[in-house]
């Protein structure tokens, strides 16, 4: 008898184990196929950011905005470049996303170049298409400042953990109409700290300031591979503006201030300052026309803005309350320039408060003829309009558009100026 | 023997206005400038382009009653009886107006002054050795307790088209009207100056003269001392200070955590973390003490809910004692609403960084 009820037991208890085994099985399978399904879901995601995805030159995927739009299922890419391109109206929101700096290239087909903030991705938009593609995947996050030259030289500034200011220069060695968003952005980083930084795209050049050990300021010239660069420059003083040209001058502008005159000029080679005025400009701010002697600047005395133009030798007047900084100049050798004017008169001490993001405005664009001093309002946005106040326009080859940047958001617009006269 | 001497003096004497009357019948100009007649002109170191009042003065002739012509560069400019002023424009840089006021007295007595107007142009360019931040587009002006900088360029240009090197160039600052000799002489285009004292302003001048003194200009400028001014900044986790939009009083963002950066513009600094300054920041009535990193720096946290939070700052620095801001602002985080007191903490974390509910 008690041998039957050991083989019992032994029986129960080998049922009880394989019944365990059994449930154990199933639940590592069960979880198996779970996890597979999450992981499906996770890889369907990838394309967020715009990498790997279908970014045709034409299509409106790749910034930062539009892929995270696609992803959550807000918009497809084809919507919404068919809805962009089939816009009546002249002004294009290129990037809703903060925009570091653009520039159009030289070539027959008008192509804009730009750098997202965030990531100093290169994007290539088409203002005929509205199209819109991611051309690089280097990432460089928190880029301030960028700049493109004609021919594709990139220099994007940023400010790394130490406070240290960086600056590369790069070039996005091929950037077709079928870039998948995979170029690397390849270049140099330059030396650290430089205060100021202008790039020229006749003679492969850069000119940029740095800080002395005598408490001011040194100027060099250097070429874009970075071989020695030679000091043409030196002052006491530290705060100036740089610009270079494509016709080769460096203009040199003491940093403007309200209601203190100001001098700007034209930087030689032997390091001597040629005056483009005569005397000096309460709040001078200035666009010096490449290839031309004619002249914008803007005055600011602390209680208003004026603008002047100066084709001849002597000044006039404009009606318009804008600071040359919005202003840019129709390419090739012409006496027309565009010009951002608020639609309120900016109030006091506005050039400063401008600078430090404290004051913006909204603004209309203006032409001004310079052979005739005509002025004639080309857009507005209107009451029901997008509020820009714009900043660092520039104009494509061909005249035909004006890329800005929107200060308040950092976003990227383009107006074209033929669909508006 | 006398006689003959007395003779020959007399001969002497009155062929005298006779050789002075030929010189006259042939030239317009006397050959020498009389002491008691001169010519001032207004401004006296004129630019290029610019008009120039002249006067003619005498403490010996009654010039209202004197037929007086003007000559610039030996043209008839201007003429009449008593005329005594007259205004020219000087050209480019590197020209000359050589001007003559002739003057015939009621009596016949004839005079001339002579004067050359060459126009200079001195720049003065300054700014202060004060903290902006990377890539500000302004100045950085001079706050009390700082140092200016400052530069004349001077363009005096020959008639040949070259300028007067600065090594040639006599340069004599002054500031508040006195003269500083440390920073004055032959070649010193610049100067560091101290700022003017906390709410005040000064008087800027240079006076230069190249060496063979053919050449002065003079500048001047007023100077105030710049407040140092705190403007607020959201430091972005993605795009870092967003320099382009400051947070002014009531502001609203988006998120319930964010982190501000304040920035002590034209601070005695080499940047806001500078080790010579001291930040006391304070939320909602309650001080929060600083991040020994980035003292400029601090982080809100609404804890998911949303309000809004009072926000002040207070800055000194260890030996400028002239530095002292102050700012406040009233953000609002995550939407409208309003801090509760309960959603306020200050406990501190374990964590590394020190991360506050409401800190830095």
């Amino acid at each position: 008898m008690s041998g039957n009820n050991a083989m019992k037991i032994t029986t129960i208890i080998r049922f009880i184990l394989i019944g365990i085994i059994v449930l154990l099985i199933g639940a590592l399978s069960g979880w198996y196929f779970y996890l597979s399904s999450r992981n499906a879901a996770h890889g369907s995601s990838a394309s967020i950011g715009g990498l790997g995805a279908a970014l045709s030159f034409n299509g409106s995927g790749g910034s930062t905005q539009h892929n995270q739009q696609i992803a959550s299922g807000i918009t497809t890419a084809s919507t919404a470049a068919a809805s962009s391109a089939s816009s009546s109206s002249p002004l294009w929101e290129v990037d809703p996303a903060p925009v570091a700096g653009m520039g159009f290239l030289s070539g027959s087909s008008t192509q804009l170049v730009y750098i997202e903030r965030a990531n100093g991705y290169v994007f290539n938009a088409d203002p005929a298409t509205h199209g819109n593609g991611r051309v690089t995947n280097t990432l460089m996050p928190k880029i301030y400042r960028a700049y493109v030259s004609g021919d594709g030289a990139i220099l994007e500034r940023a400010i790394d953990d130490s406070g240290t200011i960086t600056t590369f220069l790069g070039s996005v060695a091929t950037a077709t109409a079928t870039s998948s968003g995979s170029a690397t952005l390849s270049g140099i980083y330059l030396q650290p700290n430089l205060l100021q930084v202008a790039l020229n795209t006749k003679n492969n050049a850069l000119f940029y300031l740095a800080a002395n050990s005598k408490g001011g300021v040194d100027g060099f010239i250097q070429s874009w591979n970075g071989t020695k660069a030679t000091k043409i420059f030196s002052s006491v003083v530290g705060s100036w503006n740089v610009s270079y040209l494509a016709d080769g001058r460096i203009i040199l502008l003491e940093s403007p201030q309200d209601g203190i005159p100001g001098y700007a000029y034209t930087l030689s080679s032997n390091g001597s300052l040629n005056p483009l005025l005569a005397s000096g400009v309460p709040g001078l701010t200035i666009l010096p026309q490449s290839g031309g002697k004619d002249l914008v600047y803007g005055s600011a005395d602390g209680t208003s803005v004026s603008l002047f133009t100066l084709a001849t030798t002597s000044p006039v007047v404009t009606t318009l309350q804008t600071v040359a900084d919005k202003c840019v100049w129709m390419p090739g050798i012409s006496m027309i320039v565009y010009c951002a004017v608020p639609v309120s008169a900016p109030q006091e001490n506005f050039l400063s408060q401008w600078y430090q993001g404290i004051a913006h405005t909204a603004d209309n664009w203006w032409k001004i003829d310079l052979s005739d001093g005509q002025e004639a309002l080309v857009y507005s946005p209107g009451s029901g309009g997008a509020s820009l106040d714009v900043q660092n326009p520039v104009m494509d080859p061909t005249g035909t558009y004006i890329a800005f940047q929107n200060s308040v958001d950092g976003s990227l617009w383009v107006l074209n100026v033929t669909m508006t006269q | 023997m006398m006689k003959l001497r007395a003779i020959l003096s007399s001969l002497l004497l009155f062929s005298m206005p006779v050789v002075a009357f030929a010189q006259s019948d042939s030239s317009p100009f006397l050959s020498s400038t009389a002491p008691d007649l001169e010519i001032t002109a207004t401004p006296q170191n004129p630019g290029a382009n610019t008009p120039v009042s002249l006067s003619l003065g005498s403490s010996a002739l009654d010039l209202a009653d004197s037929s007086i012509t003007w000559y610039q560069n030996g043209k008839a400019l201007a003429q009449g009886t008593g005329v005594t002023a007259a205004t020219v424009t000087t050209g480019a840089l590197g020209s000359r107006l050589n001007i003559t006021a002739a003057v015939t007295a009621p009596d016949g007595t004839q005079e001339q002054a002579q004067t050359t107007i060459i126009p200079t142009q001195i720049d003065l360019l300054f700014d202060g050795n004060t903290y902006v931040p990377p890539f500000y587009q302004g100045r950085a002006l001079p706050s009390a307790g700082t140092m200016i900088r400052a530069q004349a360029l001077a363009y005096f240009k020959r008639a040949d088209g070259t300028l007067v090197p600065p090594s040639q160039i006599s340069y004599t600052w002054k500031e508040g009207g006195s003269v500083v000799g440390t920073a004055s002489g032959t070649g010193r285009s610049s100067a560091f100056l101290p700022a003017p004292s906390l709410y005040g302003s000064t008087v800027l001048e240079v006076d230069a003269a190249s060496l063979d003194n053919s050449f002065t200009g003079s500048a001047s400028i007023i100077i105030p001392a710049a407040p140092v001014q705190l403007v607020l900044y959201q430091d972005h986790p993605l795009y870092g200070i967003v320099y382009d939009n400051a947070i002014v009083s009531g502001a609203s963002i988006a998120q319930s955590q964010a982190t501000f950066a304040v920035v002590p513009y034209f601070a005695q600094a080499r940047s806001p973390n500078d080790p010579n300054l001291a930040y006391t920041w304070s939320v909602n009535g309650s001080s929060v003490s600083s991040s020994a990193q980035d003292p400029s720096e601090i982080t809100l946290n609404a804890q998911n809910s949303s309000g809004q939070a009072a926000v002040s700052v207070d800055i000194t620095h260890a030996t400028n004692i002239f530095l002292s801001a102050q700012g406040s602002w009233s953000i609002s985080l995550g939407g409208v609403g309003a801090f509760g007191g309960s959603a306020l903490q200050s406990t501190r974390s374990t964590q590394s960084g020190n991360l506050f509910n409401v800190g830095q």
